[in-house]
């Protein structure tokens, strides 16, 4: 009767350590998902984000290096910007880039241009 | 594309034999060659392409950078653009950057990588601002700089 007591609690022991790591495992991947940053806007496309304040704002303050990695401000950070026109010098073996990289410098130029 | 450059783009295909030949030409009239050696060695054989700032004053106007693109790479337009676009301000981004060129080895500058270029060069944003003064200009900029960058790229 105590040997098939001890049994029925071994066993019990037994699924309740499989439960345990059954719940566990569904736990780590949330677990690892809550460490990371949510994505503060809603756009799917360009086109979306671009309407998107919120979406435009993440770009703009992230690739201005004034967030960290988990997104929050960093108030150590400032802005850099061209005052002079920017002129650009190609050399070595980029022949072959050069008509790419002129074609991107006149498209932003139109940015630039407007006194 | 100039005589008298502020920004060279050397692409080769021995990236640390140019980098030694130009450096001593350059860090003559740059203060920041030692942080400058300090960022092309942790660089060089990780990245197919390495950019950064020569010289900024006390206002954080940027006055010089040099970029280094690795032809044996094959991503040599994607580097020269990226070393393009990050000249212009965006050097500081972290982690996965959403509708970019920065997440897109394959692409060109996307609209929204045109619309943030667009906003930079505002002239309400000026080089040494920090996060809130940017936030603040931002919020009153963004609808007609949104109105008027999406009039010029359909007109364009």
């Amino acid at each position: 009767m105590i040997k098939q007591s001890n049994k029925n609690i071994r066993t019990l022991q037994a699924v309740t350590i499989v439960i345990s790591f059954l719940f566990m495992g569904a736990l780590v991947p949330i677990h690892s998902h809550a460490g990371e940053p949510d994505r503060p806007y809603k756009a799917t496309t360009v086109d979306e984000c671009i309407q998107e304040k919120e979406c435009v704002w993440y770009a703009f303050s992230n690739q201005l290096g004034l967030l960290d990695h988990r997104h929050r401000p960093r108030a150590d950070r400032k802005i850099h910007k061209w005052k002079e026109p920017l002129r650009i010098l190609v050399t070595g073996d980029g022949k072959k880039y050069t008509p790419g990289l002129v074609e991107v410098v006149n498209q932003l130029n139109i940015f630039f241009l407007r006194e | 594309m100039d005589n008298n450059p502020n920004h060279q783009i050397i692409f080769s295909n021995d990236v640390e034999k140019s980098y030694a030949s130009v450096m001593p030409k350059l860090s003559g009239a740059s203060a920041s060659s030692g942080r400058v050696n300090s960022m092309f060695v942790q660089a060089k054989g990780v990245y197919e392409c390495f950019s950064e700032t020569l010289s900024r004053d006390k206002n954080h106007e940027v006055f010089a950078v040099l970029s280094l693109v690795d032809v044996k790479g094959r991503h040599a337009q994607y580097c020269s653009l990226i070393a393009l676009y990050n000249s212009l301000g965006f050097a500081g981004k972290s982690g996965h950057q959403p509708f970019s060129i920065l997440s897109d080895k394959t692409a060109q500058l996307t609209k929204l990588d045109k619309f943030l270029l667009y906003l930079l060069y505002r002239p309400e944003l000026e080089s040494g601002q920090n996060i809130k003064q940017v936030e603040s200009i931002f919020n009153k900029v963004y609808e007609p700089a949104k109105i008027e960058f999406l009039k010029q790229i359909k007109g364009d």
